[in-house]
């Protein structure tokens, strides 16, 4: 996330990143890991699970947050989320990828069908005003879609 | 546990928080992030890395 964090900038997105430690503990984690040496993101300290229970991803058994990622849109509302059990990472560019494509369909009112990525086909709104007539399969194809 | 929040308003929240472009201790809100995209991403723990 940090790594892309420009990229996030460019589109106009706000980081949190939250575990359930300390904020001592998210202030020793930078100054001493390596890998955290160019890390710039706000770190929430959620050591009282709070927000994590709300976001329906803390670990009881555990007393950790389990691997969550939300993208909240500038209404408020949750748009996409995704969550993994803790022994596998995320990948940061299917991230950008969903974010890009809600991102043009809230510019656009267009809708992005599988594989959708910036400059690929998307779909016309199905509306009284424009009515989608037909299968998908007349909008796009199957070529187009996995190409 | 809620099983999904798609669609639905993201819940409010405040809490601590170090920020790292700063180094200084300071706290979030979901007050800060209204009206931008926002992600939020949850993690185990500080010194695990996956």
């Amino acid at each position: 996330m940090n790594a892309a964090s420009h990229t996030f900038d460019a589109l106009g997105v706000k980081l949190l990143v939250v575990s359930c430690d300390t904020k001592f503990s998210h202030k020793r984690f930078v100054e001493t890991e390596p890998l955290m040496k160019d890390f710039k993101l706000m770190m929430g300290a959620d050591n009282k699970h709070k927000v994590a229970k709300a976001f329906g991803v803390y670990s009881k058994a555990d007393g950790v947050a389990i691997r969550g990622r939300f993208l909240i849109n500038p209404e408020g509302i949750v748009v996409a989320q995704e969550v993994l059990t803790p022994p596998v990472g995320r990948n940061v560019n299917e991230f950008l990828r969903q974010i890009e494509a809600f991102q043009h369909v809230a510019a656009t009112g267009e809708v992005c069908p599988a594989n959708w990525r910036p400059g690929k086909k998307t779909l016309p709104v199905n509306t009284d005003v424009e009515p989608m007539t037909g299968n998908v399969g007349s909008y796009i194809t199957l070529e187009e879609i996995l190409s | 546990m809620t099983s999904s929040l798609v669609t639905r308003e993201a819940p409010a929240f405040s809490m601590d928080a170090y920020d790292a472009a700063t180094g200084k201790y300071t706290t979030v809100s979901s007050e800060d992030y209204a009206g931008h995209w926002t992600a939020i991403c949850f993690y185990p723990g500080d010194f695990t890395f996956v």
